[in-house]
């Protein structure tokens, strides 16, 4: 098993790019870390949406 | 070699004709790894790394170790045909560079490794088709989720495309300007404030450049934050991808048009002379049988793809970026062992980087066996006001051998066209004057006269006379 050495960095990099990557990996990280939350937010105006919908047809038949 | 000496950890050098690298213990053991897992042949055998081998042999090794002292592992490369340079590149073969690299990252990521760096000059050229080169190049960073190289990946491939799609710029300028790449303030002086703002340069140039900007104020950004252990590389597998789309969009986008693109439609050839030039060309090839092949004006690649149906490798190049770019996109589908490159012979690839040595000049980097300059040498002489003599001896200085020339007489349509507000300097310019000129310095093999037209093929042999 190859011992993750440091990385060897003789290349001038872009701070930009790096913190852009860090930037964005967290970015997806809180994503995938709240995503039950938000699916549950997206869950509940679904619902609601519906049973308004149902009430408006009701509405409409009656 | 000149060129190769940036990476501490391994450098390539030349010995006997055989291309040799040396590297440290660490990146053998990467490699060696990677060996294991069979990663290695297979990239090797998909063409997609160029060959190569470990050095076992050890009297080779002991012969090595004691010419580079402080050295004991090392690799042996497949020798390349030609190298060739970004400057000389079409956009799309830029882009199939950068596609290549992010390709050969994404396969080293699901092995745990990563590319130290992501220069355009770690891809070669072989027939049409990117090669990776840079084997030292391959590491086990401890963070896998970023890409410690994406920043000179920017400057290497996405800028240059960026710049020449939407400010008309050409890679030539870029890359002999700038052998790093362009650093992202000066790209970003090429965009209006409120066009950087627009999707397509939103995540590649406006954003690095704000963090940039932020992250070098009171150095913010810490060399600490590199060695964090994170292996998860689903971000940068997801980066990586969006960023392998928007290059290959950036060069089909690009809509080839140029003059010389055109020009056999303009060309006043009929079909019959057409293929009686293709004859004669055929046969001296067939006859000679040259294992390179340099075809000088190469406009759409049809003597290109002669000669390497009569057994040559071929380097076709053209001063026309939008004929070189064609050709490539042809290649890509009809594959043949052809490389084509943009080049202006009247001021080809100079020597750039350290001393002027570490990237060499073109005429350096090619020795072709044959060299065909048809349909070329009214433009030398009319266009880039090349004397008749100084024709002959640039041919000279490039051929190892053979030269094939088209004579074209000065009351040809296309010569006159090229002429047309020019003073006429070339009224004592005859297929005599030209064949004696030539024969101060050449043997004359074969003259023939195209059938159904009014010019003139010599073939010709480098003699060792100096006129």
């Amino acid at each position: 098993m190859v011992q993750s050495v440091g990385v060897l960095a003789y290349i001038d990099p872009m701070s930009g790019a790096i913190v852009l990557q860090i930037l964005i990996a967290g970015v997806i990280g809180a994503g995938a870390f709240f995503r039950h939350s938000i699916w549950a937010f997206l869950r509940r105006v679904f619902r609601l949406r519906r049973s308004t919908e149902d009430s408006l047809d009701k509405q409409g038949k009656a | 070699m000149a060129g190769s000496y940036r990476d501490p950890s391994g450098y390539v050098f030349s010995r006997n004709g055989h291309i040799f690298r040396a590297i440290d213990a660490n990146c053998h053991e990467v490699l060696r790894g990677l060996a294991a897992e069979g990663l290695l042949a297979e990239l090797v055998e998909h063409r997609q790394v160029v060959g190569t081998r470990f050095v076992d042999d050890p009297a080779l090794r002991a012969a090595l170790s004691a010419e580079h002292p402080g050295r004991e592992h090392f690799l042996e490369h497949d020798v390349l045909p030609l190298i060739s340079y970004p400057y000389e590149w079409s956009l799309s073969m830029l882009a199939d560079a950068g596609v290549w690299t992010i390709d050969l990252q994404m396969r080293l990521l699901g092995s745990g490794c990563s590319l130290k760096d992501a220069t355009a000059y770690n891809v070669q050229f072989v027939h049409a088709r990117p090669v990776f080169i840079d084997l030292s190049s391959v590491e086990r960073p401890q963070r896998l989720d970023l890409w410690f190289a994406l920043g000179q990946f920017a400057q290497m491939f996405v800028f240059p495309l960026l710049l020449s799609r939407y400010r008309g710029w050409d890679l030539r300028s870029y890359f002999l300007a700038n052998i790093n790449g362009r650093a992202i303030e000066d790209v970003a002086r090429s965009f209006g404030r409120l066009e950087r703002l627009r999707p397509s340069l939103l995540l590649d140039l406006a954003l690095p450049l704000w963090l940039h900007r932020w992250a070098e104020k009171g150095s913010r950004a810490k060399r600490e934050m590199l060695d964090k252990p994170r292996r998860d590389a689903g971000a940068q597998m997801l980066n990586l991808k969006r960023l392998r789309r928007k290059l290959l969009k950036l060069a089909a986008g690009y809509k080839p048009s140029g003059v010389w693109s055109t020009y056999t439609d303009i060309c006043n050839y009929d079909r019959a002379a057409e293929e009686g030039k293709a004859t004669l060309v055929r046969e001296f090839l067939e006859e000679t049988r040259p294992p390179l092949v340099l075809d000088l004006g190469c406009n759409t690649g049809e003597y290109s793809r002669l000669a390497a149906a009569c057994g040559a490798e071929v380097i076709a190049v053209d001063s026309d970026h939008d004929a070189v770019e064609l050709l490539y996109r042809d290649l890509r589908n009809k594959h043949a062992p052809i490389t084509p490159l943009t080049l202006d012979l009247a001021s080809p690839s100079p020597g750039i980087g350290y001393m002027n040595r570490e990237r060499t000049p073109f005429f350096e980097r090619v020795r072709p066996d044959c060299v065909l300059a048809l349909a070329l040498v009214h433009h030398l002489l009319v266009s880039a006001n090349l004397p008749l003599a100084a024709i002959r001896d640039m041919m000279w200085e490039l051929t190892s051998r053979d030269l094939v020339l088209e004579f074209v007489p000065t009351d040809d349509t296309m010569f006159q066209r090229l002429m047309k507000f020019r003073v006429d300097l070339f009224g004592g310019l005859t297929l005599d004057v030209c064949r004696k000129v030539f024969l101060e310095r050449y043997d004359l093999l074969r003259e023939a006269a195209i059938p159904g037209s009014k010019r003139t093929l010599l073939f010709l042999r480098k003699a060792a006379r100096n006129g």
